[in-house]
This record gives C-alpha cells, sequence and structure tokens, in this order.
C-alpha cells in the first residue's frame, strides 16, 4: 500500500490527498476512489466569510500573475464566491456556460448578477451534444459514472487556460443528512447507508482530474474554509437552507448537471440518431460500473476533531 | 357596439371579449378583440390595497365556495397567496407538474407552502396527456397560444370537484420592449411600435374554457388593474417591476409547464406548432398605453 503522503492530491499544498481506484480490470473495488483529508498544521474556526476571502487571497498569491476566472452556473456556491471578490476588489471574469438551452432557468441567476453588479461576464455556448460527446470520452477514460458536470467545468477551464487565466469553481465537499431534498442518489448509496455527516463526490474528483492546473475545488481549497463551512451549518435545517444562510444568497433552486434522465426528456432537440448513442452508452456506463459516487470522510464532529486536534497532525 | 351582449370575465364582466378567429376565417383582421368596461371610475389606490379589497370581493362574490389557488411558482401567484394569507382567506394552493419538467418552476410553490405551513394539492401528469390535452383545446378553438392552458384546466376541474373556486396569477401584460420576456411581442408587427398593455390570446382561451372561474385576480376590478398600472415603473423591465411590485423573491419562469425546446422538434406536437405558425396573425390584443388606460378606467 502506498502511504498516504505518497498519493497525488488536491487544493492548497495538495492537501487532499485521493486514490483512484476504479479502472476495467476492477470495475468494482472496495472504494470506488479514496479521500484523505491530511492538513499540515492545526486549523482554527472562523467565520465563513474570512475564510473566504483568505482562500481568495491565498489563490491570489499562489497563482499571480495569472487572470481570474469564475465559472458562474447560477447557483449560490459560485455566487458567493463572486461576491467575496467583488467585496475584496479582486478583478475576474466571470464565465457562463449554456448548454442549449438546458440550463436557462440556472444561467438566468449569473446573468443578474453581473448585470447588477455591473461586471461583463464571458458567455460560451456549447450544444448539449458536445457536452455529452465530451462527456462521455471522460467517461471511458477515467471509467467514472459522473462526467457531464465536470466536462462542463473543463470548457470553461479552456477559456481560462487560453487566457493565460485560473478557474475557480464553486465546489467541494458535501455535507450528508438524509434525508435531504437534494440527496436522493446519496441516500440509495449502500456504503453510505446510516451514514451522517460529510462526503466527496467523485464528479469533484473528476474535476480535479480534468483540470489538475486550476483551483477549481475552492470549498476545499485549504482546511480553514472546509473546517469553516461545517463548523458553520446549521444541523436542522436541509443542505439548501444552509448554504442559502451561510452565503447569504437569494434562495433558487438547481438544474443542475444534465443527467440520463434529463437528456432523455431533451433528445428530442438535437439529432435524435445521436442523442440516442450517446444516451445509451452514458447510461450503461453510469449503471453498470462501479458501486458509489461518494467516498464517506466522516462525522462533523470526527472532522472537526481531525482540524483541531494536536493528536491528528 | 353592443357591449353587453358580449361575453365577460372579471368582477360583473366588465373585461369583454370577442373570439374572432376561426376555421372559416383565421386570418380576421383581429384574432380577437378585448374592451376594458369599467361602470365606475376607480379610485388610485396602492397595489397592495387593491389586492386585499380584490380577495375580499371575490370571497363575498363566491361565498360559501372554497377557494383554490393555482400556484406554478411564478410571483405573480406567489403574490396571490400572500394576500389571501394575510387577509386570514382559508385557501388550498394547487401545484401543477407535467413529470418533471416544471421542477424549477413548483419548487417555488413548495417552499412557499412549506414556509406557511399550508397544506397544497398536487396534479401530476405525464407530458402526453398535456400534450394531448393543448391540441384538443387548439383544435377546439382555433387557438395558437395555449401551452399554459391545459393546466389551468386541470386546477379548475379539481376546484369544480370539490365545490370549489379557481384563482391564479393571470391578468393582461405589458407591452415595453425590448424586454426579455417579450420575445414573441417584439416579432408581432401588430405591436409594431407600441408601447403600454396587451391582452394575450391564452387568457381569452382560459376565460373560454372556465368561464364559472375567477382565474385573472390580478385584472379581477378595475381598481386592481389600475393599481398596477399606477405603479409599474418604466424604467425597469417587468420580471424587476414584479419583484418589486409584489415583493417576492426573484426568479426566472419557465413560463410554461414544459421547456420550450420540445415545440419545434417533438412529434406530439409538431402538429400544433404548425398550426402556431399557420394560423391567425398574433397572440395579443392591444388595449393601449398606461396613459390611455389610466384615463380610462379614472374618468368620471
Amino acid at each position: 500500500m502506498i502511504e498516504l503522503n505518497q498519493l497525488p492530491g488536491m487544493c492548497k499544498d495538495q492537501w487532499i490527498k485521493y486514490r483512484w481506484n476504479r479502472n476495467y480490470d476492477n470495475p468494482y473495488p472496495e472504494h470506488d476512489f479514496e479521500i484523505y483529508f491530511q492538513p499540515k498544521k492545526i486549523t482554527k474556526i472562523v467565520p465563513m466569510d474570512i475564510a473566504a476571502r483568505n482562500a481568495i487571497e491565498d489563490i491570489c498569491n499562489t497563482y499571480k500573475n495569472k487572470k481570474i476566472y469564475l465559472a458562474m452556473s447560477g447557483g449560490v456556491d459560485s455566487e458567493y464566491i463572486a461576491r467575496i471578490m467583488i467585496d475584496m476588489k479582486i478583478n475576474f471574469v466571470p464565465i457562463i456556460l449554456e448548454v442549449d438551452t438546458w440550463n436557462k432557468l440556472d444561467v438566468w441567476w449569473a446573468y443578474r448578477w453581473c448585470k447588477k453588479n455591473n461586471v461583463d461576464p464571458y458567455v460560451l455556448k456549447i450544444s448539449l451534444s458536445d457536452l455529452l460527446l465530451k462527456s462521455i470520452s471522460h467517461a471511458k477514460k477515467y471509467c467514472t459514472r459522473k462526467p457531464t458536470g465536470p466536462t462542463g467545468l473543463n470548457f470553461c477551464a479552456e477559456v481560462a487556460r487560453q487566457n493565460k487565466g485560473v478557474l475557480i469553481t464553486g465546489t467541494g465537499s458535501h455535507e450528508l443528512y438524509i434525508p435531504d431534498p437534494i440527496m436522493t442518489e446519496e441516500a440509495n448509496d449502500l456504503t453510505l447507508k446510516n451514514k451522517i455527516g460529510y462526503v466527496f463526490s467523485e464528479a469533484d474528483l473528476l474535476k480535479h482530474l480534468l483540470m489538475p492546473d486550476m483551483p477549481c475545488v475552492f470549498y476545499n481549497w485549504t482546511p480553514e474554509i472546509t473546517l469553516a463551512y461545517i463548523a458553520a451549518r446549521n444541523p436542522d435545517k436541509t443542505t439548501e437552507e444552509n448554504r442559502f444562510g451561510i452565503f447569504n444568497c437569494l434562495p433558487r433552486p438547481k438544474m443542475g448537471e444534465p443527467g440520463p434522465k434529463g437528456y432523455k426528456n431533451f433528445s428530442n432537440s438535437t439529432s435524435q440518431i445521436e442523442a440516442i448513442l450517446t444516451y445509451k452508452i452514458f447510461t450503461h456506463l453510469r449503471f453498470d460500473i462501479g458501486i458509489s459516487d461518494s467516498f464517506y470522510l466522516g462525522t462533523k464532529e470526527q472532522l472537526i476533531n481531525l482540524f483541531t486536534n494536536y493528536e491528528n497532525i | 357596439m353592443d357591449y353587453d351582449s358580449l361575453p365577460g370575465f372579471g368582477k360583473d364582466q366588465w373585461i369583454k371579449y370577442r373570439w374572432n378567429r376561426n376555421y372559416d376565417n383565421p386570418y380576421p383582421e383581429h384574432d380577437f378583440e378585448v374592451f376594458l368596461r369599467p361602470k365606475l371610475p376607480s379610485e388610485i389606490v396602492t397595489l397592495e390595497i387593491a389586492a386585499d379589497n380584490a380577495a375580499q370581493d371575490i370571497c363575498n362574490t363566491y361565498r360559501n365556495k372554497k377557494i383554490y389557488l393555482a400556484m406554478s411558482g411564478g410571483i405573480d401567484s406567489e403574490f396571490v397567496a400572500n394576500i389571501l394569507l394575510k387577509n386570514d382567506i382559508a385557501f388550498t394552493p394547487i401545484i401543477f407538474s407535467v413529470d418533471d419538467h416544471n421542477l424549477l418552476d413548483t419548487w417555488w410553490a413548495y417552499r412557499w407552502c412549506k414556509e406557511n405551513k399550508i397544506n397544497y394539492k398536487n396534479i401530476t401528469i405525464s407530458i402526453d396527456d398535456y400534450f394531448r390535452n393543448m391540441i384538443e383545446i387548439a383544435k377546439k378553438f382555433c387557438a395558437k397560444m395555449i401551452p399554459g392552458s391545459p393546466a389551468a384546466q386541470y386546477c379548475a376541474n379539481l376546484a369544480r370537484e370539490n365545490d370549489g373556486i379557481l384563482l391564479s396569477g393571470c391578468a393582461f401584460n405589458e407591452l415595453y420592449i425590448p424586454d426579455p420576456i417579450m420575445p414573441d411581442e417584439a416579432n408581432d408587427p401588430t405591436l409594431s411600435d407600441k408601447t403600454g398593455y396587451i391582452h394575450s390570446e391564452i387568457e381569452i382561451v382560459k376565460a373560454m374554457l372556465m368561464p364559472d372561474m375567477p382565474i385573472t385576480f390580478l385584472n379581477w376590478n378595475p381598481e386592481i388593474t389600475l393599481s398596477y398600472i399606477i405603479s409599474r415603473d418604466p424604467n425597469k423591465n417587468t420580471e424587476e417591476n414584479r419583484f418589486d411590485l409584489y415583493k417576492c423573491s426573484p426568479r426566472p419562469k419557465t413560463a410554461l409547464p414544459i421547456p420550450y425546446h420540445f415545440f419545434e422538434n417533438d412529434n406530439r406536437i409538431k402538429g400544433w406548432y404548425q398550426l402556431w405558425h399557420d394560423i391567425g396573425t398574433t397572440t395579443s390584443y392591444y388595449l393601449g398605453t398606461s396613459k390611455e388606460l389610466i384615463n380610462l378606467l379614472t374618468k368620471r
């Protein structure tokens, strides 16, 4: 077994280590992938706004002389980052990705935010077929089940790369408090049965695999911001309500990424043959390989202990 | 013109209409006409007061009837819900879904009901049934603009079965081009260079489908109609005006219970889409400028 510190990592100083286990020779490993938080020093609990400002400052220092791009989906996660950057007077370019009319109701929020804050976004328009075909190639390459969201972001990263910039996204580990309206997949995941706390999603790991040169997992950029969110979360509220409150953003629903079901609904607007073929491959991969899309990180108490206790460092 | 003989809707049928398009005459001079016929001049009051008055008046008019409110998740129906709640009027929201196509809209309606601890009724139908219904309505009336009408019809049926009436956040629309939510109106030659207010075909179709229901809450009487016109800030677009006037959290809207991308390509409704483009000239009737309407509604 390779030692943890020899594993590849992500985020600041690669403090999050990971191991990707699923492959075509072993499509059902014990863990599809593993994530290990390896903070190097004790972390203090600070309010979310302070942790977010520190993370942004740190990203700016780490990627000095690079233009900052922010993928704005219209969700509260990316809007919060945008607001903090505006408050800090950091020059950045929001990227709004439009996938045909699929995410029209999501990006409405991003356009609205840009208009209200007099910020010109970079608008990237792609077709749903392009997104899905590219997603299929990523699914094949990484033997992954959830390629669509990361693939969309990789289109944005390409814009950043071409302009000598870096891409920030509103990505981070997720809470797991079942039942929760936005956690239907986790509720049916056998590896997460009877667990509460935090999970890392396969899609977020894939974002790093596709964009290792980008600080794309903002909400886990440092142990400090990871801990700040965990400490701030109110266990009596759902995930959505927590985020509306912690990020101080207007409430909204989210379409999210186009999945197999949604693509079926959408197939009439693209080439039928291409749509059906893509859909079949996509669905096949999604349900026939691997066991879980999530890696369980621990309870809130375990994670707070991990970040704040000397014995763990 | 003998307006009294025309069908109407709103309180005391103060809004009269004439439906002119049919299979013998698919291109009449006006596809339909709408006439505002207030019996008395209206006082100018705030939108909130006018809405309170309209809610009380509907309760008195339909005494002993249960009140149902079609809640799409949009701010118009949420505004009506807030008014009913504020006036202690018992009502049941109806949340209508077409499979999961409008879940980003209904999210708001569910959220409102949860936050206000109001029990709701749910209607979910398949997209096949929705299309079937839509085409039947289009055929029956020789109508073009009908995508929202099956939803209203399902809700009205539920209200009827329970000895109730159906309210909705429907009303006539402002016309201030360019406006992000008015691409159809921007390309309508009959509205070229006009600003002010229009009545949409879909509201007339709803009135023809459910003449027994006071569905157009925001045009229930001349007072609430006038108060909206007066309150509108011409420097803001329609969406922003409504967010402010209704004091609701902003949001986008699918507008129809099914996403627009189905229309052009889906075999199940291609025929209807063809009908949309091949009959009639317009889906709107121009009512007048803001000034003209204020004059009409306030004159003695």
